[in-house]
């Protein structure tokens, strides 16, 4: 990850106007790319990641009580969550991005 | 380090305290790159006034060492300040550039021991029960809600596989020495 920011693909350029896809699969939620721009919007693309951690169930979970499928589909979500609180409330961390 | 430390002679506390041996690698090039955190001090009186046996750890490198440090002064304060100085004296002196060197140190302490461990989400932990992050551009602190907070990574050992999970920490208030929280952790 590292660092927020990079693109916005599936769709996500017009989740403002458009319905959001229902369910989105691992290789979905993990190619999505953030960039500065994003945080504009960060509240709905944060309410995008929540969504989709709450229709797989998973809220308020540790890890290690995860499979592996899930596990790795968390990460990417909260991943993407966390670059963009952290990246868009402090703007000098990533500003060689 | 080399030395056997014992802390404390004095009196009470001493009789109970607990003892364990601690091991230590330290390579080359090493350096201390934070401030005292966690920082936990006992005083009893002594016959110069007061003797403050402290306990603090550092990042050394990307890892948390812990520090041991005891002096007396006339005031608490005097030498609680002079133990940490202490402290730090063996730790540079320990860093100081060689190739490779490992040893034990028995330590007897009444002070509670911290060290990283595996760590849940909601969790009030000291800062350095949780590791650096990896990489060092993450290590730095940030805001989030008004609180100070920063990454961390854990590494856990499951059925012979070695997880990395990383994870976010915030202090639970903006005095100097307060706990955190575990705020999440994937």
């Amino acid at each position: 990850m590292k660092y927020l920011v990079v693109v916005a693909m599936l769709g996500l350029a017009g989740c403002a106007t458009r319905p959001a896809p229902q369910t989105m699969s691992y290789e979905q939620i993990s190619s999505i790319k953030l960039n500065n721009n994003d945080c504009n919007r960060i509240n709905q693309l944060v309410e995008l990641y929540e969504r989709q951690l709450r229709l797989r169930g998973l809220t308020n979970v540790n890890p290690e009580d995860l499979s592996e499928a899930d596990r790795k589909y968390n990460a990417a979500a909260r991943i993407g969550i966390w670059s963009l609180r952290i990246g868009c409330g402090n703007p000098k961390r990533y500003n060689h991005l | 380090m080399k030395k056997l430390l014992l802390i404390s002679l004095l009196a009470a506390g001493t009789a109970n305290a607990e003892c364990y041996m601690r091991s230590n690698i330290v390579l080359s090039q090493q350096t201390v790159n934070s401030t005292a955190k966690d920082t936990i001090q006992l005083v009893v009186p002594d016959r110069a006034g007061f003797l403050c046996s402290v306990r603090y750890r550092l990042l050394v490198n990307k890892d948390w060492q812990t520090i041991d440090g005891e002096a007396t002064g006339r005031t608490e304060a005097e030498a609680c300040a002079q133990a940490v100085d202490i402290g730090r004296g063996r730790i540079l002196e320990d860093v100081e550039p060689r190739l490779i060197r490992a040893d034990n140190q028995m330590v007897c302490s009444d002070l509670p021991d911290i060290r990283v461990r595996p760590v849940r989400i909601g969790e009030t932990i000291w800062e350095t029960e949780t590791d650096a992050h990896l990489n060092p551009e993450e290590r730095g602190y940030f805001t989030y809600k008004n609180s100070k907070c920063r990454m961390f990574v854990e590494r856990n050992n499951k059925n012979q596989n070695l997880f990395v999970y990383q994870g976010i920490i915030c202090q639970i208030t903006s005095l100097p020495n307060s706990k955190w929280r575990v705020i999440d952790k994937y």
